[in-house]
């Protein structure tokens, strides 16, 4: 059953120097439970995305057309309070930034605990008690003083650790991770991914996991969508991806990681960045995003823009390559 | 924070001393004495009468004893004795401390009770008819000279509407204070007003304030919460830093409405050269200034648990 279905869906933001087309046309799927990993470059519109997923999109952005399918209702046609059921509570979200992403003046217990209160009917008391239950979940030592703490007390993994407590504590449907480990060292990245994974397997929660990072992708998701310049240029299964990629853009993001193993050989082919800059977002181009950065391109891909073109019934890229 | 604000009190005792010694000598310096105004402006005492003045006064003495002298009293809390009236700094200073405080305070409550509201709306309505009109009306109100607020007050409610009374104290009566307190308070409020918008604009963009968002609570909630608790440090310091200027303001203001204040007390005894009542003056306003500023600074640890006043981090 598909718990999260985007159909179509075009954000925009307007400013002074144009519209900035954020979100272009974005269609993707996810299964209730699963893990479905959305990649791409700074500024390809993946925060967007799940924003839009939200309802967050505050003015000067607007979400101009495109279904969200949320159990088969459509978001967008939701009043701002039979939104606000959902957020947080069937829907969450972890942020980008722990460090920034917590109230300043507030102690941990009365965050999380203003969250439960809303959505679960819990007097203060039993909220305090579940917030530390909570706690204890995600591993934070001391739970009974920690949630007594300010979030300057607390480190950045402690924070994110929070955050998705936070998260978690009405048991979602759906759980946006917006980067999670990006502000993170790589120690703690790895304790908070497995965390993020053993607690998925608990509260069986979608997770929406949003990434630069492709090493994440390969360790837990089931389906990837590669997001280019507010476009998915290429979906499918995680394997098929990684081993058989069909769009320049996602060979390249593959080359642009380090592979374990491969400093031993003799000739260790050099990391490969992507040349080029990402396009800007102001104009709409008729022909490839990609164009002027891509090894393969040919002629025809500076006259014309491809279309996303199904190759199966869950994997599909957007290239000149595989139209017609 | 005990041992902060027992610090902070006993630092108060230099800063006052260095303030009284250097006013006692320039008041002291300054050309002409209480003797030579006493007469008026047109009569000229005689020679012998301004000796004796002198001698009862005890101006004749050299001035570091006469600053000696002054400063025993201090210690003992006695600011002197007025050279023209009859009576003591300490007791003229008591019936004029009130009707001070009570437009200082009406002017506060003004300023805060409605610039905050105002500059809250204002910023989340920004670019609305609510914003435009209102930040006009901040900036009149800070650009809008006081003497010339005060007499357009003063012609059309007392002259034209006769509502209310146009000078003086009255009985003390909430319809005197009216016009003194508006005039005082008005650019006190559109500068709080246009500050609180600059905050609270400033917080919305917080990430923690879209995670508040995406908690699903109420809109109210998340104003409450997240964005006003955050700027009200921002705000409590304009308050603070702008409370000196407020008592610079009391002296325009009371002069023109007659009122019988601290400011108008210090204005006459500075054309008069009473100086025991000036430096009586000055070291109450000085002390209030003290007082409110040490009281602002211990609010902010009550708002701001990042903020400690402990040895480790000073
Ligand atoms: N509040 C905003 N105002 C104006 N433009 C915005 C805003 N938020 C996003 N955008 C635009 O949307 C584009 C996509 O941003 P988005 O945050 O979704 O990127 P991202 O894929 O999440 O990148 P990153 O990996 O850096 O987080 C940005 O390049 C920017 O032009
Ligand atoms: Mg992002």
């Amino acid at each position: 059953m598909d718990i999260l279905k985007i159909n179509h869906l075009k954000t925009q933001f307007h400013g002074l120097d144009g519209t900035a087309h954020a979100v272009n046309d974005v269609s993707l799927t996810m299964k209730k439970g699963d893990i479905l990993g959305v990649v791409g470059e700074s500024g390809s519109g993946k925060s967007v995305t799940a924003l839009s997923v939200m309802g967050l999109i505050k003015p000067p952005g607007e979400i101009v057309s495109g279904e969200i399918l949320f159990d088969g209702t459509d978001l967008r046609n939701l009043s701002e309070k039979e939104m606000r059921k959902i957020r947080g509570n069937r829907i969450s979200m972890i942020f980008q930034e722990p460090m920034t992403s917590l109230n300043p003046l507030l102690r941990i217990r009365d965050q999380i605990g203003e969250m439960v209160m809303e959505h679960q009917n819990l007097s203060k008391k039993e909220s305090y008690n579940y917030c530390v239950e909570m706690l204890e979940k995600v591993q934070i030592p001391h739970p009974e003083k920690r949630a007594k703490d300010y979030p300057h007390q607390m480190s950045g993994g402690m924070r994110q650790r929070v955050m998705i407590a936070m998260a978690l504590s009405c048991n979602p449907e759906i759980l946006i991770a917006d980067e999670p480990t990006t502000a993170l060292d790589v120690t703690i990245q790895a304790q908070v991914i497995d965390l993020m994974l053993n607690l998925k397997e608990q509260y069986e929660t979608g997770i929406l996991m949003i990434t630069h990072d492709l090493g994440v992708i390969a360790e837990i998701a089931k389906q990837v969508v590669v997001m280019y310049a507010g476009q998915v240029v290429e979906k499918g299964d995680v394997f098929e991806i990684f081993d058989n990629p069909k769009h320049p853009y996602t060979s390249s993001l593959l080359k642009s990681i380090p592979k374990l193993g491969r400093r031993t050989q003799s000739s260790r082919p050099r990391l490969e960045e992507i040349k080029g800059v990402v396009p800007d977002l102001f104009t709409v181009r008729k022909y490839c995003d990609f164009f002027r950065r891509c090894p393969d391109a040919t002629d025809e891909c500076s006259k014309k823009r491809p279309a996303l073109v199904n190759i199966n019934s869950n994997s599909a890229v957007r290239c000149l390559k595989y139209e017609g | 924070m005990l041992q902060y604000v027992v610090k902070r009190i006993l630092l108060f005792i230099p800063t006052i001393f260095f303030i009284s010694l250097i006013m006692f000598f320039i008041l002291n310096v300054l050309p002409g004495d209480a003797t030579t105004m006493s007469g008026g402006l047109k009569r000229q005492l005689d020679e012998q009468t301004t000796a004796n003045m002198r001698k009862q006064l005890g101006l004749d003495q050299p001035l570091h004893i006469r600053y000696f002298k002054y400063m025993k009293g201090i210690v003992k809390g006695d600011f002197g004795k007025s050279y023209l009236r009859n009576e003591s700094v300490n007791l003229l200073i008591s019936e004029r401390i009130m009707p001070t405080l009570q437009i200082s305070l009406a002017a506060i409550l003004i300023a805060v009770g409605i610039g905050i509201p105002l500059g809250f709306i204002s910023a989340l309505k920004q670019g609305s008819w609510i914003d435009t009109l209102s930040m006009v009306t901040a900036v009149s109100g800070v650009s809008i000279p006081q003497f010339w607020l005060g007499l357009i007050l003063m012609y059309v409610f007392s002259l034209v509407l006769n509502w209310l009374p146009p000078q003086g104290y009255g009985d003390g009566g909430f319809m005197h204070m009216i016009m003194p307190s508006v005039t005082l308070g008005v650019g006190y409020m559109a500068l709080i007003a246009r500050t609180t918008r600059a905050a609270v604009i400033e917080v919305l963009n917080e990430d923690f304030v879209r995670t508040a968002r995406a908690k699903g609570i109420s809109e109210l909630a998340v104003n409450y919460r997240h964005v006003f608790k955050n700027t009200l440090i921002l705000i409590l310091t304009t308050v603070g830093l702008q409370f000196g200027s407020l008592v610079g303001q009391t002296v325009i203001v009371e002069k023109l409405f007659s009122w019988p204040g601290i400011g108008s007390l210090l204005v006459d005894s500075i054309f008069q050269r009473d100086i025991p009542v000036t430096q009586g003056c000055v070291l109450v306003i000085i002390g209030v200034f003290l007082i409110v500023n040490l009281v602002i600074d211990l609010l902010y640890v009550v708002i701001d648990p990042r903020i400690k006043y402990t040895e480790s981090n000073r």
